[in-house]
């Protein structure tokens, strides 16, 4: 009995380092897999699924890969919802020995990910790293970054029109998704709205209005009304992030500098099945009139910076 | 003549041989089977690494990099410009990137080659390119090799290689020093 029992553990100490590698090849090599709904664009996309049990249930293994033909380019917005920062989802260990582990032997382990350059200092799940006896895999990485704001900026002539008349005036911002997700490019440095977070910010409203022939003279503000996504007849209402620097503004609400708007995928999936244009519509009303904000801004690859990689380090222990 | 005397003796020698069984059970049993793939999980660790390394160094940060010929990564500018000071503090930087997870500390040394094809002859030759401090020669430590093809469009700068566009070969041996 005695030795068996010695020999056992010898040999599971060298399993470790085995499994460890394995768990490092799934989490930066593989974007992950979960059952297919109308909430996500494809199955890879687990980090999108609606916090709920039985959703969460349907994630069937994690991967943090931007996809499976960029190895070590890990998603930033799978890297959030996989170590909980901020607080989403709140897996539990058992929950992360299912979908990444696959195997019924309770194993102990912690998983850490930095870089610095991406905004991540530390992120970790799991226990503390024992002194000795874990198996453990250090993999190097690059973080694709957030898809840097896009600007629309009103001092740029190109970004509106003239109101010679007035009436309700709209301003557009046109996506197009056959020409950002092009298959030509590749997924590592693709703009992708339908899986990570648009920000758009509108600014310089300044020089339009001060352009604006409104009696008695120029105007000192626009009044925004409403901010709509349209995807062909489908039509529903977002939220500003910021208007003026006031955070989370209610709506009409009057404009004298700028507009933030941040759109997730979270906020359409599941309200528009097949992708190919999305506009996003602000609203402005007549009083004060010929504000001069009409116009319509392409989020194209010439518009919005590319989303930058950077270096990062994930490591994996297990005991 | 048997006697009690004879008896006593063959219980001694089946306690005997019981003891020494025993004994080769628990020694045989409880040792560690150390085998050859047991060295290949830390030679794994050390190729990952180092294969991470290269790759990471040749992954261009944007599209505007990925897609511009002119553009070249990390890895290609120290080839072609033939900087192993930029090599070697970059690479170095990536071997000793880690969470801060662990107290694991590895100190691993480095000496790269770049092997090259004289098109006249049709010979494969090298020159040496960078090592770590203590990696001027390989010791006793067990080493694993790493390569990466690198493009290069010229000679790369004062190297003996032909002044033509070119794939290089990179290699890597790591250790732990």
């Amino acid at each position: 009995m005695i030795p068996g029992i010695t020999t056992g553990i010898g040999s599971q100490s060298i399993d470790y380092n085995a499994v460890a590698y394995r768990t490092g090849v799934i989490l930066v090599e593989d974007p992950g897999y979960c059952a297919i709904d109308d909430d996500i664009r494809d199955r890879t996309c687990w980090e999108q699924k609606k916090n709920t049990d039985s959703k969460k249930a349907e994630i069937q293994r994690f991967g943090l890969a931007v996809s499976s033909v960029s190895c070590n380019i890990l998603s930033i917005s799978k890297i959030e919802r996989f170590f909980n920062e901020p607080e989403y989802y709140n897996f539990t260990p058992s929950e992360y020995r299912d979908r990444l582990f696959f195997t019924d032997i309770p194993y102990h382990y912690n998983i850490s990910v930095k870089s610095v350059g991406a905004g991540i200092d530390y992120y970790s799940v799991g226990g503390p790293v024992p002194e000795c006896e874990y198996g453990y895999i250090r993999r190097l990485v690059k973080v694709k970054e957030y898809i840097p704001t896009a600007t629309i900026d009103l001092t740029i002539s190109d970004n509106w029109d003239e109101d010679p008349d007035s009436g309700l005036k709209t301003y557009t911002v046109a996506m197009n998704f056959s020409t950002l997700l092009d298959k030509s490019i590749n997924p590592a440095y693709r703009i992708d709205p339908s899986s990570e977070t648009v920000t758009i910010d509108m600014t310089n409203f300044a020089e339009t209005l001060n352009k604006s022939s409104s009696p008695p003279g120029p105007a000192t503000h626009a009044n925004l009304t409403k901010i709509e996504l349209r995807r062909g007849g489908i039509l529903f209402d977002l939220d500003p992030a910021a208007i003026d620097g006031n955070n989370a503004p209610s709506l009409p609400q009057n404009v004298a500098s700028n507009i933030s708007l941040i759109v997730e995928p979270e906020d359409y999936h599941g309200k528009i099945t097949s992708l190919d244009q999305i506009e996003i519509i602000y609203t402005f009303d007549d009083s004060p009139s010929r504000t001069n904000i009409s116009g319509t801004f392409n989020y194209n690859y010439s518009t919005v910076s590319p989303p930058q990689l950077k270096d990062g380090v994930v490591e994996v222990t297990v005991w | 003549m048997v006697n009690e005397e004879g008896q006593l003796y063959t219980i001694e020698g089946f306690t005997a041989a019981a003891i020494m069984l025993i004994t080769a059970y628990f020694v045989f049993g409880a040792a560690t089977v150390f085998v050859p793939g047991d060295v290949h999980i830390s030679d794994m660790q050390l190729e990952q690494m180092g294969s991470d390394a290269l790759m990471m160094m040749d992954t261009p940060e944007n599209r505007t990099e990925a897609e511009n010929p002119l553009k070249r990564s990390l890895l290609e500018r120290c080839v072609q410009g033939n900087d192993p000071v930029l090599f070697n503090s970059a690479f170095t930087d990536y071997l000793r990137d880690v969470t801060g997870a662990t107290m694991y500390v590895d100190d691993i040394q480095y000496n790269a080659t770049v092997y090259y094809r004289i098109d006249a002859t049709n010979d494969i030759k090298s020159y040496h390119f960078s090592h770590s401090t203590r990696g001027e020669l390989i010791c006793r430590e067990p080493a694993v090799s790493v390569t990466r093809w690198v493009y290069c469009d010229g000679k790369p700068l004062g190297s003996p290689a032909d002044n033509r566009k070119q794939d290089v070969l990179m290699e890597v041996m790591l250790w732990r020093g």
